[in-house]
């Protein structure tokens, strides 16, 4: 039973490595697909592939809002929102195979199956069965937080849930930390009205959590979203997925030579980063290039992110300063752009038909950046460097056209994000 | 002063967020582009629209609905129900857009400055347009110059209200629900007859249709989109503003009457609304005053 807040912190950070991680892979999975009927496919199996990003994105975005959710409840009891997780790829720890970069399959799809499985499901019915499916994690009885067992996803949530509820302290000492330090869907626009309530822009609702009612409620609409609450919850991530496998089964069955995604190298990497073992270097030099931009554009959201989710002494304008920048125009102007380039480049110098992919990968430096001043200075230094880079980037031969347009958004952004800083 | 009155439908092909605003067909927002249609390309249509959809195909376009002319002095406004201008197309030039780049460009989710803006009013031998400069002394600047600059830029920025009653009442899109409901019925029909016709070159033609009742069918489970989809049904984004720029003017048989002034901006406003992501049209309603010295025989006419 979890009894101290260090505990809740321990397990509500795990559950944030795990959000972020998975919310990479299947953002690598859906950028692998093809995209056009040029590339093998008929318009028949095009338009199922669509549908299959489609469905893959929503839930990519739906594993942000969980991150989002669980930095509030970290930032609400005190705790430091964050944003770390291992390079891919990762060695077998929550799940009984590795965390990897893989393009869309039957294969992968099955592991995003087992990745959201219901408790009630066994796992041994839902493709879990390489191994036993526990993770172990932190508990009470020792001074340091350590291990409780937990054998999926929905049942680490399980146990903060009944944490939450069980905590033996009023809420004035549990929810010690500021409610304006965390994000809802108000400030991100998404916040759409309907009946009975408002969110849900993009299918994304985030609120502050301010009390045990609220961090429930963040707890259950993360369950909800993700294994679902009831054995047939059409909209939960396990049930889409399991129709996803359903559909490309079916189309694999009418069409045996059916591929719907590129030749992707699974688990690129521009370097070998320290803490993994694994994965393959991209070593064409043009396709490095852009992966060299993909990462140090990832690592710059990241880095907003962080100081967005634990902003200090940041006035509203500058709030809204890294709220504009983080979010829809890194996230959807610049990150998946360059993603979907880079799953039509070449990924070695002799062109054996693999392509690259993003990689996600970033060194140990993405800290919080406690001192505002100087936090900004760093964040805005570093956007200037990666508009210089991605313009430079974007004149290189033979890269696609739209690198330019990449370029331009970054310059945008640049230019707006100066406009915020007022050190 | 001549009060032009405009309405219709007009088409705009673009994706929209979460998509990148390039994407050029469609995945993970409302619209997209189906088998038989060319890729998506932000273009703002007013008159020759391209793979126009059921049922925009029908009553496309945006024309002159009404004239009116106001004595400044006294106030009083005659309508002008034999003007030439009735009927006359409306249309913008130049290849206008709405740029936000996925808010960018601008901070609000419903704020879409269009650019470049060239105004065209043309129909019976009589050409009226104008372009609108952000800056008329830098008429160079685009979008991109000014999107910094919030005393520019709002300019051309829009006031965004959402379920708007006199959008609802301009489309019939009353209870969005139903109408996208309604829609998704009428497309089944198309696509049996289609199917029933058993023509092999119908069959993109088929899968299309099946594209856009899919997306419906997804309003029972995602939620977002459908509410975002709903949320542009009954959308009105109020742009209002004085033209400013070069102007063309041809009456070459004076139909109108009396001369147009252009050495005073044109006030111009309009809306644009209900836009409905599965015909990717909105709907257009708005007025341009134009400064105007009547003839002798207009004024005739005006006292009869």
């Amino acid at each position: 039973m979890i009894k101290t807040r260090s505990e809740l912190i321990y397990l509500l950070t795990d559950a944030s490595e795990i959000e972020h991680s998975l919310c990479c892979i299947y953002l690598f999975a859906a950028f692998s697909l093809k995209r056009s009927i040029d590339e093998g496919v008929t318009w028949e199996q095009l338009l199922r592939i669509q549908d299959w990003m489609q469905t893959t994105l929503l839930i990519a975005r739906e594993e942000m809002e969980h991150l989002g959710l669980a930095s509030n409840l970290l930032t609400s009891i005190g705790g430091s929102p964050s944003f770390h997780r291992a390079n891919f790829p990762q060695p077998a720890r929550y799940f009984p195979f590795d965390l990897t970069l893989e393009a869309f399959s039957e294969a992968t799809v099955k592991r995003f199956v087992c990745f959201e499985r219901p408790i009630h499901i066994r796992p041994e019915d839902c493709f879990c069965f390489d191994g036993p499916n526990v993770r172990v994690s932190a508990n009470s009885g020792r001074l340091t937080p350590h291990n409780v067992p937990y054998k999926t996803i929905g049942e680490l949530y399980m146990i903060l849930r009944e944490a939450f509820i069980d905590y033996p302290a009023p809420d004035s000492e549990l929810f010690i930390g500021p409610p304006d330090a965390q994000v809802g869907g108000a400030e991100l626009g998404l916040n759409l009205n309907r009946v009975g309530e408002s969110g849900g822009g993009y299918d994304i609702f985030l609120f502050p959590v301010v009390d045990r009612a609220s961090a429930v409620k963040a707890i259950d609409t993360i369950i909800e979203q993700g294994e679902g609450t009831h054995s047939d919850d059409k909209e939960s991530h396990y049930y889409r997925f399991l129709d996803v496998l359903h559909e490309l089964q079916a189309m694999k069955e009418k069409d045996p030579d059916f591929e719907p995604a590129r030749k992707v190298m699974p688990n690129p990497l521009l370097d070998q980063p320290r803490d993994t073992t694994g994965g393959n270097i991209v070593t064409n030099p043009t396709t490095r290039q852009v992966l060299d931009l993909f990462n140090d554009s990832y690592a710059l959201m990241l880095q907003i992110l962080i100081r967005f989710y634990a902003h200090t002494n940041e006035t509203q304008e500058e709030l809204n300063g890294l709220r504009y920048a983080a979010f829809f125009p890194m996230m959807t102007m610049v990150i998946r752009p360059l993603s979907e380039i880079l799953t039509t480049l070449p990924f070695g110098e002799k062109d054996d038909g693999f392509v690259a992919g993003p990689s996600f990968e970033y060194e140990n430096d993405l800290g919080f950046l406690p001192h505002r001043q100087a936090a900004w200075q760093v964040i805005l230094e570093r956007m200037e460097t990666l508009a210089i880079d991605a313009a430079a980037v974007a004149k290189l031969p033979d890269v696609p056209p739209r690198l330019a347009y990449v370029a331009q958004n970054i310059e945008l952004v640049r230019r707006k994000f100066a406009e915020y800083l007022v050190l | 002063m001549l009060i032009v009155n405009f309405e219709g439908w007009s088409q705009c092909r673009f994706a929209t967020d979460p998509d990148p605003s390039d994407e050029t067909r469609g995945i993970s927002g409302p619209t997209f582009a189906t088998p038989d249609e060319p890729d998506l390309d932000r273009k703002i249509r007013l008159q020759n629209p391209v793979a126009i959809r059921y049922p925009r195909d029908k009553d496309f376009g945006v024309f002159v609905r009404s004239v009116s002319y106001q004595n400044t002095a006294t106030g009083a406004i005659s309508n002008l129900t034999n003007s030439p201008l009735i009927g006359a197309k409306v249309n913008l030039l130049d290849g206008p857009e709405y740029y936000q780049h996925n808010l960018i460009l601008t901070e609000e989710a419903w704020n879409a400055p269009i650019d470049p803006f060239v105004l065209q009013i043309s129909g019976n031998g009589i050409v009226i347009q104008r372009r609108d400069l952000w800056d008329v002394t830098r008429p160079d600047l685009t979008i991109y110059d000014v999107y910094t600059n919030p005393v520019l830029l709002k300019r051309r920025s829009n006031v965004p209200a959402l379920q708007s009653t006199e959008v609802a009442e301009a489309t019939g899109a009353v209870n969005y629900e139903r109408y996208r409901q309604q829609r998704r019925l009428e497309l089944i029909k198309l696509r049996d007859a289609l199917v029933k016709k058993k023509n092999q070159k119908d069959k993109l033609k088929i899968l299309g249709l099946e594209q856009r009742i899919n997306a419906i069918n997804k309003d029972a489970t995602m939620v977002g989109i459908v509410l975002a989809g709903q949320q542009f049904l009954g959308m009105q984004a109020s742009y209002a503003f004085t033209i400013n720029g070069q102007h063309l003017i041809e009456d070459a048989k004076n139909l109108l009457n009396g001369e147009i002034g252009a050495s005073i901006e044109w006030p111009l406003q309009f809306w644009m609304g209900g836009y409905d992501v599965d015909t990717m049209c909105n709907y257009m309603r708005g007025s341009l005053s134009l400064p105007f010295y009547p003839n002798e025989r207009f004024k005739q006419a005006l006292n009869q």
